[in-house]
């Protein structure tokens, strides 16, 4: 041993309370914000593209008919519309210009041809002085440059000052729509995870308490059966179970313990009797048979126990082999005929039907089977009956154990399985109170069914079913 | 005197163990280690060997494995705390003689050890003979001096098992196990019912009891006293 006993229990493991910007409502709420926002993007780039190319569209369309409507006049004629098409520009937008083969300006607002010109017939972004305003400066236009006849150069431009405007309403109403669904993902998102967390705070307080020793609470579960209710509902239905075991466990413990303590009380009365000189007791032989007696009692309890414990928690089923049901029975019959015999019990065997070999550990089924016809041998009285029969049945078959012996009241028929539960009639008869048990572990292991009934003429009436997918009929 | 080797290294077992032994007047031999028993078990003749399951050093089965494989058929009676019927198959079939779960009572592990030391070597015999009783294996018939044994086929058995170990003890659980094939407490006194109803065959009125009971242990054939 290298630690000393620990009685103080280990504390339960601390939860850590959810936060909220934890919480998987809100990761998701965030998530599905941002792929929003990004599909916001998209269509405002989309929509900006859109329409940047329909403007330049018309831009080029209307400077290409112009150009084309131009280049037929004759040089006079040219120059005043230029002119006049300068004056009436109320957006103020035209770059106009007519130079001569020499570069000179002959008329137009432009300062100066750019150094590579634009094609004639397919407008191109081009950047080009003027000074409209008083001072020259640079403008950035879509421009065509044709060449004239006699040598001069008439340059076509408009300024893109449209686009600009659009580009910063389509900018302005991304940012407006993008901020409040920022916000409004945001909100929603907290609202959720909130609601989440809530939900997940309960559970946590729940869990906290029955970690701390109150095992009989539970989650809550609500009514909307959402998925929070059928994870309460499921982890609820884990602790009933649990504590269902820990109670049977806790049961079998005290039960052990004080069917312990009364042959142990005797024995000791007894043995201090013997050793007091004053006191009047049996010979000291027969003290002593009777100690070895109790003890013998103690020693076949917990035996009894270990048994069951060993066939509970041993799961066996690697053993598993085919079973002769009918040889099974014959060779208890034979076992404890003899037995029924001493006690003038008339025993009856019947193992009618077809052979039954079933899946199961032999030694366990005989086990359980001669403890069934051990008990009805000992509950019957002298001169009373016992009886054991292999019934055929579909599927399976049933092994019968009745007897002509008190019975067992129907109110008590699932509280005999029970460990160490005995009828008051029966207390005085040797026993450990687990034979039915051990009968229901062994039951248990290999999927039979054991039903206590009665018989109608008074009496026990035990089957058990074993019903296995397992068993076959073999002719 | 029967030489026994014990292979133990618990030190209370190993005491009480060698304790009843020498009351019983063996020769009692004490190992406490895997491969100090392997060694002394190869290397003198011993009638029986008792082994732990869990040994320091070696294992108790892989012990047995490398004893049987050695040559060596002393008849070795393997002792566990691990009490399951998975456990003492395997005992069995690793060599091992017989099997004993821990905690036992030293009347139970003398009566297995005093069997196996003792145990017919000539399993040939086809009749078996002990004070006036003779048995006759192939005809499946007993008698007792003239009178002839109205026996059923599992009291010819449990007859032909005690005359086999006629003058030793026999104990409940090797009766149950050995005749019946069954290993679990019986709870009942089912054994003593079938012994009595065999000693009422076999010891006629007016002849001498050869069926005696051990008080607290079991039963012994037993001939009569001159």
């Amino acid at each position: 041993m290298t630690a000393g006993p620990t009685l103080a229990r280990r504390p339960p493991p601390r939860l850590r309370r959810l936060r909220l910007f934890q919480t998987t409502a809100f990761r998701w709420t965030m998530g599905s914000a941002a792929i929003v926002g990004i599909g916001i993007a998209a269509m405002g780039a989309f929509f900006y593209w859109q329409t940047v190319g329909y403007f330049t569209g018309r831009l080029d369309a209307g400077l290409l008919l112009e150009a084309r409507s131009l280049r037929m006049e004759s040089r006079r004629v040219l120059i005043l519309r230029l002119e006049k098409s300068l004056t009436v520009d109320p957006q103020g937008n035209k770059a106009y210009g007519l130079f001569g083969p020499d570069g000179a300006r002959l008329a137009g607002d432009v300062d100066g041809l750019p150094a590579t010109l634009p094609p004639e017939d397919q407008p191109a972004p081009v950047t080009v002085n003027w000074s409209r305003h008083g001072a020259p400066e640079s403008v950035d236009v879509r421009a065509v440059a044709l060449p004239l006849a006699d040598g001069a150069v008439l340059f076509l431009g408009r300024s893109a000052g449209d686009l600009h405007e659009i580009d910063a309403i389509v900018k302005r109403a991304i940012g407006l729509a993008a901020l409040p669904a920022a916000l409004l993902a945001l909100a929603g998102g907290a609202v959720i995870s909130l609601g989440t967390l809530r939900r997940v705070d309960a559970v946590w307080r729940a869990c906290s308490l029955i970690m701390e020793g109150e095992f009989h609470r539970r989650l809550p579960a609500g009514r909307r059966h959402d998925e929070f209710d059928r994870l309460s509902e499921m982890v609820n239905g884990m602790l009933d179970e649990i504590e269902r075991l820990v109670d049977e466990v806790k049961g079998a413990g005290d039960a052990i313990a004080h069917d312990l303590r009364t042959p142990l009380t005797r024995l000791r009365v007894r043995l201090e009797r013997a050793l007091d000189p004053g006191a009047r007791h049996a010979p000291v032989s027969e003290v002593l048979a009777k100690s070895v007696a109790d003890v013998d009692q103690l020693l076949a309890t917990v035996t009894a126990v270990l048994r069951l414990a060993e066939v509970e928690h041993g799961r066996r089923q690697g053993g598993f082999r085919a079973v002769a049901l009918g040889d099974v029975i014959e060779a208890v019959a034979e076992l404890y005929a003899p037995v029924a015999e001493e006690k003038e019990i008339g025993f009856a065997l019947d193992r009618g039907g077809p052979a039954v070999l079933l899946h199961g550990d032999g030694d366990l089924v005989f086990e359980a089977v001669a403890n069934l016809v051990d008990n009805a041998i000992k509950y019957t009285p002298r001169g009373g009956r016992v009886g054991l029969a292999l019934e055929a049945e579909r599927g399976g078959a049933v092994v019968r154990v009745w007897d002509t012996g008190p019975g067992i009241p129907p109110d008590a028929s699932e509280a005999v399985m029970r460990r160490f539960y005995r009828l008051d009639p029966s207390r005085h008869l040797p026993g450990t109170g687990l034979g039915l048990s051990l009968v229901a572990a062994i039951a248990r292991l290999h999927g039979f069914a054991l039903e206590i009934g009665s018989r109608p003429g008074g009496g026990c009436d035990v089957r058990l079913r074993c019903w296995t997918a397992g068993a076959v009929e073999a002719s | 005197m029967l030489r026994v080797l014990v292979i133990e290294d618990d030190g209370e077992t190993a005491a009480e163990i060698v304790e009843d032994f020498s009351a019983a007047g063996f020769a009692v031999t004490l190992e406490t280690d895997g491969p100090a028993g392997l060694a002394r078990a190869q290397a003198e003749p011993f009638d029986v060997v008792t082994l732990d399951r869990m040994l320091p050093g070696l294992d108790g089965l892989a012990l047995l494995d490398r004893l049987r494989a050695a040559g060596v058929s002393t008849p070795v009676l393997v002792l566990s705390a691990l009490s399951s019927v998975d456990e003492r198959i395997r005992g069995l079939r690793a060599g091992g003689d017989d099997y004993l779960s821990k905690p036992f009572f030293a009347a139970e592990l003398r009566a297995r050890v005093e069997v196996l030391a003792r145990r017919p070597s000539d399993r040939d015999i086809t009749v078996l003979r002990f004070a006036d009783l003779q048995l006759d294996l192939i005809g499946r018939a007993a008698r007792r001096g003239e009178r002839l044994l109205d026996l059923y086929p599992r009291e010819f058995k449990l007859l032909e098992f005690l005359v086999r170990h006629a003058e030793q003890v026999v104990t409940r659980a090797m009766l149950f196990e050995q005749v019946w094939g069954y290993r679990f407490d019986p709870g009942t006194n089912l054994v003593d019912v079938h012994l009595g109803k065999l000693r009422r065959k076999v010891d006629g009125p007016g002849e001498p009891a050869l069926i005696h009971t051990v008080r607290g242990t079991g039963f012994v054939l037993r001939a009569p006293g001159p």
